[in-house]
């Protein structure tokens, strides 16, 4: 995966840079906001996930691990553990997610896609990731929703490639019990490269 | 059905997210300076404090309260209204001194069992504002309506309030590691303001205050001694400071 511009903004951010920070955002903000949108059955919903997964960014500053200096795959892990974890995880940040704008355009939207659900993912996938531990959401996450490298999520995840791998398999293995789901892929796994017809 | 973020939301936002890294580099970003002994000694001689060189005087290095501290002593539950907060207050940094009783608590948390005193320390939000660092979720206290004291009945206790911009404001050091300026979540200092006697600001000792107050508890309130008030240097003693007023 190709180093990110982000790498450099979120240098000078940590060193008191706002609009490094600013910066940040709009490079990773899309992906996050569509993650959030797989996983959340509003649209409210997904903006307040997005909305935290930044705050938590600045808050746990000092513990975010860059992959090839990206901070997308901490902010999407971390978009993953809001989603499904939402009102615990968001707890802290009502007031704060309370003053930002919510638009008419969105409010209609939300409406929709509450009637269709969560965007992208599988009803039936969403239920059994939900009854996951929360480290093995962001895994999966991060390699069935969002194509990243084994390698590369265990390290956003302060792991072993090797704890990843076995991690993995052990949630293929429970996915597979719990739901009539096509196979999982790792672009890096050997083992989902055989499961994949 | 989109999938990208709705514009005005993203925007406030941004808006928000720009401003976390000045703040915390404010908060967090300069470092108390470590008074010279040349400097202490120049101070003491003229017996008045003023900038030497490049080095400035500890009461300026801490963080001054935003207006004049409160200090009060009562007996039983009360709510405690403060002077209106000046414009750029985040907090009221409370410390509840509790002489007798089992409970002592506040908006901010509590502090439960027979040992005494009990000190509940807090900082209670005055206004809606975001506070990235700030991990406990409490409404705002309105100041008009005041500082709820949540104890037994009959039990005395002292409340010492200040309007503060944040968690930790700043505090000096002086060369003999004594610390000087308003308490914080993180440090409590040596040395904490009050209104003097003459109602100037000076400092007294935290400790005089709270934990080894030396201290009658009477039907109304609390009485004690005078406390020795000093001046920015953190040594000349400038007055005193009456610390027996009742909450009325």
């Amino acid at each position: 995966m190709n180093s990110r511009p982000e790498g450099a903004d979120w240098s000078a951010a940590l060193k008191g840079d706002g609009p490094a920070f600013g910066r940040v955002f709009d490079a990773a903000h899309p992906r996050v906001y569509r993650h959030a949108r797989r996983l959340c059955a509003s649209i409210h919903d997904a903006e307040d996930v997005t909305a935290g997964a930044f705050l938590e960014l600045w808050r746990r500053r000092d513990k975010v691990t860059l992959v090839e200096g990206s901070v997308t795959p901490w902010l999407l892990a971390t978009t993953t553990n809001l989603a499904l974890n939402q009102r615990r995880g968001l707890r802290r940040y009502q007031t704060f997610l309370a003053r930002l704008p919510r638009t008419e355009a969105a409010a209609e939207d939300a409406a929709e896609t509450a009637l269709a659900g969560a965007l992208g993912v599988d009803p039936l996938l969403l239920t059994a990731i939900r009854d996951l531990p929360s480290l093995d959401q962001q895994l999966l996450a991060l390699v069935a929703l969002e194509g990243y490298p084994l390698a590369d999520a265990a390290i956003a995840l302060n792991m072993s490639t090797q704890a990843a791998r076995s991690r993995w398999q052990r949630i293929r293995r429970r996915l597979t019990r719990a739901a009539p789901l096509g196979p999982l892929t790792a672009p890096d796994d050997p083992h989902t490269s055989r499961s994949t017809p | 059905m989109t999938t990208t973020l709705d514009t005005i939301f993203a925007q406030a936002l941004r808006r928000e997210l720009v401003t976390l890294p000045a703040q915390t580099s404010r908060a967090w970003g300069r470092k108390p300076i470590v008074f010279g002994s040349a400097a202490l000694l120049a101070l003491l001689s003229v017996g008045t404090v003023t900038a030497v060189a490049n080095l400035r005087p500890p009461g300026e290095v801490a963080a001054a309260p935003l207006a004049a501290p409160v200090l009060v002593n009562g007996v039983g539950p009360a709510t405690v209204a403060l002077p209106a907060a000046p414009a750029d207050a985040r907090y009221v940094r409370i410390e509840l001194i509790c002489f007798d009783g089992t409970l002592c608590a506040s908006p901010g948390g509590s502090i439960k069992g027979s040992s005494t005193p009990k000190i509940e320390r807090a900082s209670l939000p005055v206004n809606q504002a975001f506070d990235p660092d700030n991990v406990q979720i409490l409404e705002p206290i309105d100041p008009s309506v005041g500082v709820p004291v949540i104890v037994n009945p009959g039990t005395h206790w002292r409340l010492y309030a200040l309007y503060v911009t944040g968690l930790n404001p700043e505090i000096a050091k002086l060369e003999d590691s004594t610390t000087l300026g308003i308490p914080g979540n993180d440090v409590i200092p040596d040395l904490v303001p009050v209104q003097a006697d003459n109602g100037d600001l000076a400092w007294v000792r935290y400790d005089e205050l709270t934990n080894a107050a030396l201290v009658e508890l009477t039907p109304a309130g609390v009485r004690q001694a005078p406390l020795r008030a000093y001046g920015k240097d953190g040594v000349t003693i400038v007055g005193q400071a009456d610390v027996s007023k009742l909450w009325r």
